[in-house]
């Protein structure tokens, strides 16, 4: 069976949204994150890594679960059960999403304490 | 293209594919963990430079074996084979996995970093900001 058209752009859709998502919160997490990286020479080397790492990471959480779903073959569905289906497929993204920003932020925080508090600068 | 000849190129394709991704991170991340180790004792940063690539490979492959073709309805090779769809599945199964395999080994890598960077001493101490050197004291 073929995949459906209807079926084909909600997926996108949500793919879309889900990159779009990680795109906001890399914005808005990469300034303030900038700032902290710059506290002293040592962390300052590290900026670009971690900013770098950051951004890749958030793509990865955004597609990880959206490639791995199933794209159903499923047809006679209403636009709502496609609506429902990618929304579960969306809700995935901002789980790991938030998970991995989480694990960056303890990260960070280990830094801050731990080198922070040196300003060479 | 018959399911066998799908399950072969399906199969190889995703692995090399995976490989590719996780080369082309290391190679995204190079210049930064050189700038980021460079100051640092020697040996550590050389060693830490080139884990890198084959920390992040290895990570991939093991994501992309974590999946298996058999489950309670394909017991069989015939029955895989003969199930284009759960072909297809496992296939988007391991990209995905792949991907996730990929996120925790950069992630494991930066928390590395973070270790290095407080624990490891730059090379030049004679060069130590006056802030540090009255901390040593």
């Amino acid at each position: 069976m073929e995949m459906t058209w209807m079926e084909f752009a909600s997926y996108a859709v949500f793919l879309g949204m889900g990159l779009v998502v990680a795109l906001i919160v890399f914005l808005l997490v990469v300034g303030p994150m900038r700032k902290l990286l710059k506290a002293n020479s040592r962390t300052k080397q590290a900026r670009s890594f971690f900013i770098r790492t950051l951004f890749i990471i958030l793509i990865l959480a955004a597609i990880t679960p959206i490639v791995g779903k199933n794209l159903g073959y499923c047809e006679d569905k209403a636009f709502m059960e496609h609506v429902w289906r990618a929304a579960g497929d969306l809700e995935d993204s901002l789980i790991y999403i938030g998970l991995y920003l989480f694990g960056f932020v303890v990260l960070m925080t280990v830094m801050a304490a731990a080198l922070g508090r040196i300003r060479d600068e | 293209m018959t399911n066998e000849q799908y399950l072969i190129v399906s199969y190889f394709s995703a692995a090399g594919g995976g490989m590719l991704a996780a080369a082309i991170t290391a190679l995204i991340l190079r210049s930064p963990v050189k700038k980021a180790v460079g100051k640092l004792l020697k040996g550590a940063g050389r060693i830490f430079r080139r884990v890198l690539p084959i920390w992040l490979i290895l990570l991939v492959l093991f994501g992309f074996m974590t999946v298996s073709y058999f489950d309670c309805a394909h017991e069989t090779y015939d029955e895989i084979v003969n199930d284009r769809q759960h072909l297809e599945q496992v296939t988007r199964i391991q990209a995905s996995r792949m991907c996730l395999f990929l996120g925790i080994s950069l992630l494991a890598y930066a928390f590395a970093m973070v270790i290095l960077l407080i624990t490891c001493p730059p090379k030049h101490d004679k060069q130590a900001s006056p802030q540090e050197a009255a901390r040593t004291e």
